[in-house]
């Protein structure tokens, strides 16, 4: 690890070699120090995992890789390319927040339990997202999980979960895709919950006829669930989920009829898409892109990913585009418009290369579009929350706390933490912070996009490891 | 037109301890806040009560603050604090847990010599440690610190508790809160004062403005120029801990506030600037402020190494030229009062109490005379000047 870190202190020489920083090793970040990597230019990626592969091309741990083999190999080839380029790579790293000039990202190590500051020239922020969340009558229990993680489980960790059945629900694509690792593992899926009702037929020759390679993939999974005897339930409301002695009972709403459909099995795993992961962009101050229903921060970005400013990128799920294919689509146009930009190349390989990505770049969005539009929740499609249910988990505020306040906040989310202690806890409203957004806008629709404001640290931080950075910011003083 | 007595303009602590004086003496209230109660400094600051003699400059503050005239009216916000906690129904989680304030060298011991002099002679109780002392007391101490003073008196309340109890006592008293509102002109027609607000227009005989921050910014609205040093200070707070540390811990020489609170997270502050002043806007935390005061607060009470910061955040201070408090009428203007200034957090039941003397004509328990808004006025502006 300290080989890997030292680099680091050259952040005098990165600079005239126009260094890029790239936050987040998944399909995107990685497509993108490959680009520029290859040619010649000094890269920098940051991962908070102990290895590269974010989400999609997640590691597999030695011991696992020895007794079931390889997983994604395309992945493992792509990372030891990165690797084999000579990219400074920080793992186990974190981005915690950013200097006061907006020219180094502070960076915590969290196994040397020390902060650094890594310099930038151009930043690409491929951060990714996490599963959003929206409460139910106990859904702190310890069987409940997101979608993400039950499928790494069965995936990556190759962990036979435990027991053997399952309930999915939520909203999006992805769930899908989870049933079906979830099939292929042996795992009996006992029902997939969609909120929304996207399944349509209108919607399958839309599908196939504009984007036939996608509605293979669709009727893939389609068939899969239908083969296997999943059931696939749209329109239904989670409300609550029971403990048993080997399993859950859940109850759903029907949003049309109004009876209750109860389901039991032993795991569930509840997501309803993504939230990104957009801390370092918006205290960039980077310009906001179209709103969403659920008030999340995209970056204005233009085809290669640039934002409002001029050194600062985003790509793939943080840019709003779902899907590891347009994320590495994203990494490569961003890599391509830094290398323009620092060495002007131009070549006809390069503009090839370009535009063949800039292409499927606009069929990508395209489709993310589409999407977005097929899976539009409402905010009406959120019940509104039984007094007991546990709202914020860190500080162990219960929903009933919300009485009064809300009907004072005026979309104020900041007043109703500081009447509740709704997030003020370790996680930093990362789990409620949604949901409660979802409540407050609920409760004044013409609000715009509630949020908790960023702070840093972005997560905890050991405060040893933060003034770690004095000594060191002294040592650049001298040195500048 | 709503008429009433009294109107308040800003819902911080110093407007919520206002109204509930006034409404207990059956005054007719009304007070306007731009968005939410104490959602500004008095919900932003670090909840201490200040009772023995502070350090005299914030970091990067230029005026030092003139810390023996405060003492008279600290101790005095110390008595009145006791009587809020019985007066409030609610629980404001006022903690006397007595304050150390320490020295690290010389010079600084010999300061907080001098001022524990002042302190005797104010009346406020007080030890000077030397550092084995103080190390028995609070063991958790770094080494680098020389000498100390305990008063027993310094404490904390939650911020977050004490502005909306009393609001709401002050409601069940009869005042009348307008939230989100925000104050457009000021006039004056006859004897009473008339406050239009994007919602409607009121007037009453007296008109209090205790805007924090946007004090100067109201005043010029019935053309009175104050001088004033408005800053964005930031706050830092850790996660959630056993009980470690039983007292506030400050800094004789420097802007440095330590203590554990009910949460058993532990604050730390002490006026460290943040990147801007963006009223009405969030402040930008700094990270070099952020490195500040956590490093300073290691070196005192090197335990807190260890501990994970959970958040910052930054809150505006509406500090005047002086860095004193301001209280009192605008002269020339009859009915027309202001309060605020340096330490309104601790003075709060204070400038409640004397607000209420100097409104209904009395002479109030302590005097501020010296504190009065004539010394910060720039120019004065006649209506038929014109500008």
């Amino acid at each position: 690890m300290a080989d890997e870190l030292e680099p680091l202190g050259r952040s005098s020489e990165m600079k005239a070699n126009n260094h890029v920083v790239i936050i987040g090793g998944g399909p995107g970040g990685l497509a993108a120090a490959k680009t520029l990597a290859r040619k010649g230019v000094s890269v920098t990626i940051i991962d908070e995992n102990p290895d590269l592969g974010g989400q999609y091309y997640r590691r597999r741990t030695k011991g696992t890789t020895e007794l079931v083999g390889d997983y994604r190999v395309d992945g493992t080839h792509l990372i030891s390319s990165v690797k084999k380029l000579g990219c400074t790579i920080l793992t186990d790293s974190y981005v915690w927040g950013i200097s006061n000039d907006k020219r180094s990202l502070l960076v915590e190590n969290s196994l040397l339990g020390k902060s650094t500051r890594v310099n930038f020239d151009f930043l690409i922020v491929a951060s990714g997202g996490h599963e959003i969340q929206y409460p139910f009558t106990n859904w702190q229990s310890t069987k409940v999980m997101t979608p993400g993680m039950l499928s790494r489980l069965v995936t990556v960790d190759a962990i036979e979960p435990n027991g053997r059945r399952a309930i999915l629900v939520g909203s999006g694509p992805f769930l899908l895709a989870v049933t079906s690792h979830l099939i292929d593992s042996g795992v009996v899926v006992d029902g997939v919950f969609e909120l929304t009702r996207p399944y349509r037929l209108t919607v399958f020759s839309m599908l196939a006829v504009f984007f036939p390679a996608k509605c293979a993939q669709f009727l893939h999974y389609r068939f899969k669930l239908f083969s296997n005897g999943v059931k696939l339930t749209q329109g239904s409301r989670l409300r609550s989920v029971q403990d048993s002695y080997d399993g859950i009972t859940a109850t759903f709403d029907k949003r049309s009829g109004g009876e209750q459909v109860v389901v039991e099995s032993q795991l569930l795993g509840v997501g309803y898409g993504f939230k990104p992961n957009s801390e370092v962009l918006e205290i960039l101050n980077v310009e906001r892109g179209e709103s969403t229903s659920f008030g999340h921060f995209y970056p204005r970005v233009d085809r290669y990913g640039r934002t409002s400013q001029q050194n600062v990128f985003a790509i793939g799920e943080v840019s709003g585009i779902e899907g590891f294919k347009s994320a590495m689509v994203g990494g490569v146009l961003s890599g391509q418009r830094i290398l323009r930009d620092i060495k002007g190349v131009k070549g006809f390989a390069s503009m090839y290369v370009t535009l063949v990505h800039y292409l499927r770049s606009i069929y990508e969005e395209l489709f993310a579009k589409f999407l977005k539009k097929l899976y539009r929740i409402d905010l009406e499609d959120f019940p509104l929350l039984d007094p007991e249910v546990l709202l914020c988990r860190c500080e162990g505020v219960y929903a009933s706390e919300l009485d009064g306040v809300l009907s004072q906040c005026e979309s104020d989310m900041a007043y109703v933490k500081a009447e509740t202690r709704i997030g003020m806890g370790l996680c930093q409203g990362r789990m409620c912070g949604t949901a409660l957004g979802i409540i407050v806008k609920k409760k004044y629709p013409k609000s715009i996009s509630p949020g908790f404001s960023i702070r840093i640290p972005f997560r905890p931080v050991a405060i040893g490891s933060i003034i770690a950075l004095e000594s060191e910011e002294n040592r650049d003083y001298i040195d500048g | 037109m709503v008429n009433s007595d009294v109107i308040i303009i800003g819902g911080g602590i110093l407007g919520a301890a206002l109204a509930f004086e006034l409404t207990k003496e059956s005054i007719g209230v009304q007070l306007i806040e731009r968005s939410s109660i104490s959602r500004e400094g008095s919900g932003a600051t670090a909840g201490n009560l200040h009772i023995q003699a502070v350090h005299t400059r914030r970091p990067g503050q230029v005026i030092a603050l003139d810390n023996v005239r405060l003492l008279p009216l600290q101790i005095a916000a110390s008595r009145l604090w006791d009587v809020v906690e019985e007066e409030l129904p609610e629980d404001i989680e006022l903690r006397r847990t007595g304050g150390l304030t320490v020295a690290e060298s010389e010079p600084q011991g010999e300061e907080i010599l001098l001022k524990r002099r002042h302190e005797i002679e104010a009346g406020i109780p007080g030890e000077i440690l030397a550092s084995d002392e103080a190390r028995r007391l609070l063991p958790e101490l770094g080494d680098s610190v020389q000498l100390a003073e305990f008063c027993p008196l310094d404490g904390y309340v939650n911020p977050l508790k004490v502005t909306p109890a009393w609001m709401r006592a002050a409601i069940r008293q009869g005042l009348t809160l307008r939230t989100h509102e925000e104050v457009l002109n000021i006039s004056k027609v006859g004897s009473s004062w008339i406050v239009g607000t994007s919602n409607g227009q009121y007037a009453c005989s007296t008109l209090v403005i205790v805007g924090g921050p946007w004090m100067d910014r109201i005043l010029s609205m019935v053309r009175v120029s104050i001088r004033m040093n408005p800053v964005a200070i930031q706050m830092h707070v850790t996660e959630r801990m056993a009980p470690r540390l039983p007292f506030l811990v400050q800094h004789i020489a420097e802007g440095m506030s330590i203590k554990q609170v009910t949460a058993g997270q532990i604050m730390i502050g002490g006026g460290w600037p943040a990147q801007n002043l963006a009223l009405g806007k969030t402040s930008d935390v700094s990270v070099e402020s952020v490195i500040g005061n956590l490093s300073q607060a290691v070196r005192i009470l090197p335990f807190l190494r260890n501990v994970r910061l959970l958040r910052s955040w930054s809150g505006a201070l509406g500090a005047t030229a002086d860095e004193m408090p301001i209280i009192g009428e605008v002269p020339g203007l009859e009915g027309l009062f202001v309060a605020g200034g340096t330490y309104a957090f601790t003075f709060a039941p204070l400038w409640a109490k004397t607000l209420l003397a100097l409104i209904l004509r009395r002479t109030p328990e302590v005097d501020v005379s010296d504190l009065g808004v004539g010394r910060l006025m720039n120019i004065y502006k006649s209506k038929t000047s014109g500008g």
